[in-house]
């Protein structure tokens, strides 16, 4: 559960909770060229969402999650 | 790590009903008898991921524990469900308004407890 | 009329009383979201008792108007002026059906196009009132195409700009029967402090066919973000139905739209405008094609044209469409249609004014029909769609057929009807919906199952409007009907419901009137022999005639009010029957007769068990098994009737049944074995005779006693039962082909007219309904054999008994001055006994009590009742007595 960081990527595992949002965020405007593993994520809450959406990164990997990574994917406008 | 419910009730079989449903679930459960005790529980350092209270209950109702619930830092977040009966509908609304995620309505099944929290729990 | 029938017509007339007080409080205080609260509650649960009934309009109605008032309570709507108007007016159209069930007396109404008509008028206004108002409340300004406001789902799709592919993908999933909704979720912008996670509700839905994910505004820069200020906006197209999309969001109703879509829904044309195509000719070929049915010929013109078109064209995009279509729904004529005018309105082509202006939604054959009118002919549909096969089909079917006939001849399509004829008949032979469902599919729609979808979503393409009540003839005729029906309702309720006790305290009163009243003759004749004034004595028997009319009248009046049809009794039969010769494995057809026919509540009541006793009776030793009837040359199933008429003030029931007969040889035998006769007797019993023994105590004719018929208990408890509440029974039967009961019952029992009779220097009264005659006999016509003694009247030997004997008293009887002595004849069953008593006076009504108390063991009397000089009558039970 929760954010490791490495290097200039953020890896995100299993739920990311709404009181991560500030982090993320915070952690996106700090590195503005960093990237975002979402391979284990099983479930992120809208306020990272927003935070995605409002300051994308780039993406590593999707989560393994199908359903999660299609919304994520059309959300970020990343749709293949 | 098995997730913390908070339940709030006046009366004793109610907890006690609760506690057993949510215990088999599989979650840790922490219990109040009233809006009063439920909020001196928080400010010590309890972080519930989920809270159920009863609406009519002495000396602090579940709407005004709501409201109270809601100012405290760690509780901004925190799913809340109400425990009301099907006519209850005007103080479901209230509670809806002044921050509660949503409703149970009683007599609760243990199966629809689950599946309720559930919905609003990630995770869960 | 059936319990529960009037239960619910009194439950309804209160609850649509207290509608119409909540509705007139909550004009006082319209946000009060308790009324609201409790008007839905109303409306709800007339809606669901009136689903215990057959009847489609009722439910119909109130299944909009609760619709209606659950948006009200969830505030998705205000309250206003026109709603209550609407709602009131609903309930005065309940209020009239209500009128109707009960002249009827019916669980079912027979099927009438008016009202038919009324009922969708009314449920789309009630249904406009929701739309209307939440479509005011969502947007802002009006949708620029009228045309697709009218359905949301639609509308949004259309805004969302869904690509084609998706719908089709969707379109095709609702062909398959996968249900699919649309849904809009834009949660509030404080949600996260409520602990809601938008994100997780929509992942935990299934996969989208669709989906998109916005902002309601453009995302600030980063530095300047909110995390936790909500801005998302989710729109999907879910493949899940609208109850279940409702059930997961019914959190928060207000911050999601969902509808559910529909394939005419998902089937919008879009792309460039297409001027420049020569479609004038392909559509006159292909609505040629459409109305002749031809779907190869249809489908080729529109290949043909496809491929002529450039694919990102209007025109190509209604072409895939419609090829689809054809492809998936070749039924679904109301859809190619619409698709075909989506074309000529493209190519700005508008040489058929009149077809343009039809609503598409109809198959061309009922083009020139008017709204109401396809409505009902949509009903019909409907009504054939159903699958049941109730014991009331074939009327079913009938009234079917006749509003059709009506519906189609109104309109003026009288050819149509040919065939109508043949297919009812079909239908009738075969029992079931099916021949007149094709043959109205044939006609007018279709399919039976499109008639549901053009109900429940009006199409998008109509282009016009739903037909305002005033705008056609019959509507405005049926508004008149049912607004005067409305009326007359509001004068008055025809039905109240009125506490028992009080009828009861009603009936107390006129009796002691009664009692009261007949204090008037012995006041006239004092006035006369004591104080010898004539002319007063005349004017108090003039009186009292008066009121003695007076009183019979409001007697009368009263009884009707107890009385209860025997249907109450009777309605429990039918299961009874069912099940008894169910366990006794034997076949057997109940009939019942004069259901109608009334009596006073306690007489009813008080037939119940000795009915069910006869019943039993007859279905354990009456009838024979199927085997034993055949073998007797009879039908397999036995038949038992049972008849209620009224006879003057009496009601009779006959229990008919056509059964083995009882043999009376293997009566007087079994009589003599259990000692109830002697040899003597045996001899000299008449064939009736000794059939009436089995109405003797401790007499069952059952070689081993059943379980059903009750152990040892036999039809002397049925007469004793008959014979408290002052009935007689009598039994007819013949070996082989069947037994007769017939009971017969006073209508009443609250009041008794009794013969006032004197003997030993007190006054008795004995009940005029056993009283045959009273005659003088003179002592020197009284035989004595042994020592019984006895008179002949009228050719007929009458054994006579001394009431004083009777009553242990050791006084001879006092003959009169010529030496003759008094004797009542009383009728005992079919015997005559004549009862010597010193005298006897005058008849009086009177209000028998059952003695209470010590007095309650004794043997003889029937009860004691207040005369209208203050003293008590005892009055004589003739049969306990002997």
């Amino acid at each position: 559960m929760g954010i490791e960081i490495h290097d200039d990527t953020l890896r995100i595992s299993d739920i990311l909770g709404v009181e991560d949002a500030e982090i993320l965020l915070e952690w996106l405007l700090k590195n503005p060229g960093g990237a975002v593993d979402l391979a284990e994520c099983t479930h992120l809450h809208a306020a990272n969402l927003q935070v995605l959406m409002a300051s994308p990164p780039r993406i590593t990997n999707w989560p393994d999650d199908a359903l999660l990574a299609d919304w994520l994917k059309h959300a970020l406008n990343q749709e293949e | 790590m098995p997730k913390t419910i908070l339940v709030v009730d006046d009366s004793v079989t109610m907890v006690m009903s609760l506690k057993t449903s949510l215990q088999i679930a599989g979650f840790t459960v922490e219990t109040a008898h009233d809006g009063q005790q439920a909020l001196d529980k928080l400010k010590t350092g309890i972080k519930p991921d989920l809270i159920i209270t009863d609406i009519n209950m002495p000396r602090m109702g579940g709407i005004d524990f709501i409201r109270h619930a809601r100012t405290l830092p760690g509780m901004r977040f925190t799913p809340i469900l109400a425990l009301t009966t099907e006519s209850q509908q005007a103080k479901r609304d209230e509670a809806k308004k002044l921050g509660a995620t949503g409703w149970l309505l009683k007599p609760v099944s243990g199966a629809d407890l689950v599946k309720v929290i559930k919905q609003v729990l990630p995770g869960a | 009329m059936n319990p529960l029938l009037d239960q619910f017509i009194s439950e309804s007339r209160d609850t649509i009383q207290s509608i119409g007080e909540r509705l007139l409080q909550l004009e006082n205080a319209p946000a009060d979201h308790e009324l609201m609260n409790e008007l839905f509650r109303l409306v709800h649960t007339l809606k669901g008792n009136s689903g215990l009934f057959d009847f489609p309009e009722m439910t119909r109605v109130l299944h909009g108007a609760e619709d209606l008032m659950d948006a009200v309570r969830d505030s998705r709507i205000g309250y206003s002026q026109s709603l209550a108007d609407q709602l009131l007016e609903a309930m005065d159209f309940i209020s009239a059906l209500l009128d109707e069930i009960l002249d009827g007396g019916d669980a079912s109404l027979p099927a009438d196009t008016e009202r038919t008509a009324a009922a969708m008028v009314l449920t789309d206004s009630l249904r406009q009132l929701i739309t209307a108002q939440a479509t005011q409340e969502d947007t802002a300004t009006p949708a620029p195409e009228t045309l697709l406001a009218r359905d949301p789902a639609m509308a949004s799709c259309a805004e969302a700009q869904i690509p084609e592919a998706a719908r089709m993908e969707a379109y095709r999933q609702i062909i398959q029967g996968q249900a699919c909704s649309w849904m809009s979720y834009q949660p509030e912008e404080d949600c996260f402090f409520k602990g809601e996670d938008p994100f997780y509700q929509i992942t935990q839905l299934p996969a989208p066919l669709w989906r998109r994910v916005t902002a309601r505004e453009p995302w600030p820069a980063p530095e300047t973000l909110d995390a936790y200020r909500c801005l998302l906006h989710f729109e999907s197209i879910v493949p899940m139905d609208l109850q279940g999309l409702t059930g997961h969001f019914r959190y928060i109703p207000d911050q999601v739209q969902l509808s559910s879509l529909s394939p005419a829904a998902l089937a919008i044309p879009t792309g460039d405008a297409h001027d420049s195509i020569p479609a004038a000719e392909y559509l006159q070929t292909a609505t040629e094609h459409l109305q002749s049915g031809d779907h190869e010929g249809l489908i080729q013109a529109s290949r043909l044209l496809l491929e002529l078109s450039s694919p990102k064209l209007r025109v190509a995009s209604a072409l895939r469409w419609l090829l689809l279509v054809m492809e998936t729904r070749p039924d679904d004529v109301p859809l190619q249609q619409q698709l075909l005018d989506d074309i000529r309105h493209g190519a700005g082509i508008d040489t058929d004014a009149a077809n343009a202006a039809a609503p598409s939604s109809l198959a061309p054959n009922m083009r020139d029909m008017s709204d109401p009118i396809a409505g009902i002919i949509a009903t019909q549909a409907e009504i054939l769609a159903l699958t049941d096969v109730p014991p009331w089909l074939p009327g079913r079917l009938r009234a079917i057929a006749a509003s059709l006939r009506a519906a189609f001849t109104h309109v003026g399509q009288l050819t149509l009807i040919e065939g109508l004829d043949e297919a009812l008949q079909a239908a009738l032979e075969r029992n079931q919906s099916t021949p007149l469902a094709r043959w109205l599919a044939d006609q007018a729609l279709p399919s039976a199952a499109e008639a549901n979808t053009v109900l429940a979503a009006p199409p998008i393409a109509a282009t016009v409007p739903p037909a305002a009540p005033s705008d056609t003839a019959t509507s405005a005729g049926e508004t008149r009907k049912f607004g005067r029906r409305m009326e007359d309702a509001h004068a008055g309720p025809s039905a109240i419901k009125v506490d028992q006790a009080k009828i009861d305290r009603l009936m107390n009163l006129i009796g002691e009137m009664i009692v009261a009243k007949n204090a008037l003759p012995y006041l006239a004749a004092r006035a006369e022999n004591v104080f010898g004034v004539r002319e007063l004595s005349r004017e108090i028997r003039g009186q009292y005639s008066t009121l003695n009319r007076i009183a019979d009248e409001m007697q009368d009046a009263i009884m009707q009010v107890r009385l209860l049809p025997v249907s109450f009794v009777f309605q429990r039969f039918p299961r009874l029957v069912r099940d008894t010769a169910h366990k006794l494995g034997k076949e057997v057809r109940l009939i019942l007769e004069g259901e109608e026919t009334e009596a006073d509540k306690n007489v009813i009541e008080s037939l119940a068990d000795p009915l069910v006793h006869i019943i039993r009776n007859s279905l354990d030793h009456g009838l024979e098994t199927p085997e034993e009837r055949r073998a007797a040359g009879k039908p397999a199933a036995g038949r038992l009737t049972i008849r209620a008429r009224s006879e003057s003030d009496r009601v009779v029931i006959e229990i008919a049944d056509d059964g083995r007969g009882i043999d009376p040889t293997v009566i007087r035998r079994k009589a003599y074995e259990k000692g109830i006769i002697d040899e003597q007797t045996l001899e000299r019993l008449t064939d009736q005779e000794a059939l009436n023994l089995i109405f003797a105590p401790g007499f069952s004719t059952a070689g081993q006693v059943s379980d059903l018929s009750g152990r040892g208990v036999g039809m002397d408890v049925v007469r004793t039962a008959v014979a408290r509440v002052n009935g007689s029974i009598d039994l007819k039967s013949q070996p082989g082909e069947g037994t007769r009961l017939r009971l017969s019952l006073p209508l009443s029992m609250a009041v008794t007219n009794v013969m006032v009779i004197v003997s030993a220097g007190q006054r008795f009264g004995v009940a005029m309904d056993a009283v045959a005659e009273t005659v003088q006999i003179a002592q020197t016509n009284i035989q004595r054999i042994k020592h019984q003694t006895a008179t002949v009247l009228r050719d007929r030997v009458v054994p006579l008994v001394t009431l004083n004997d009777l009553l242990g008293l050791d006084e001879a009887q006092v003959p009169n001055e010529d030496g003759e002595l008094a004797v009542v004849v009383v009728r005992i069953e079919n015997d005559f006994l004549g009862i010597i008593v010193d005298d006897c006076r005058e008849t009086v009504d009177i209000i028998l009590k059952p003695l209470a108390g010590f007095l309650g063991n004794l043997q003889g009397y029937a009860g004691s009742a207040l005369l209208g000089d203050g003293s008590v009558l005892l009055v004589l039970n003739p049969r306990e007595l002997l």
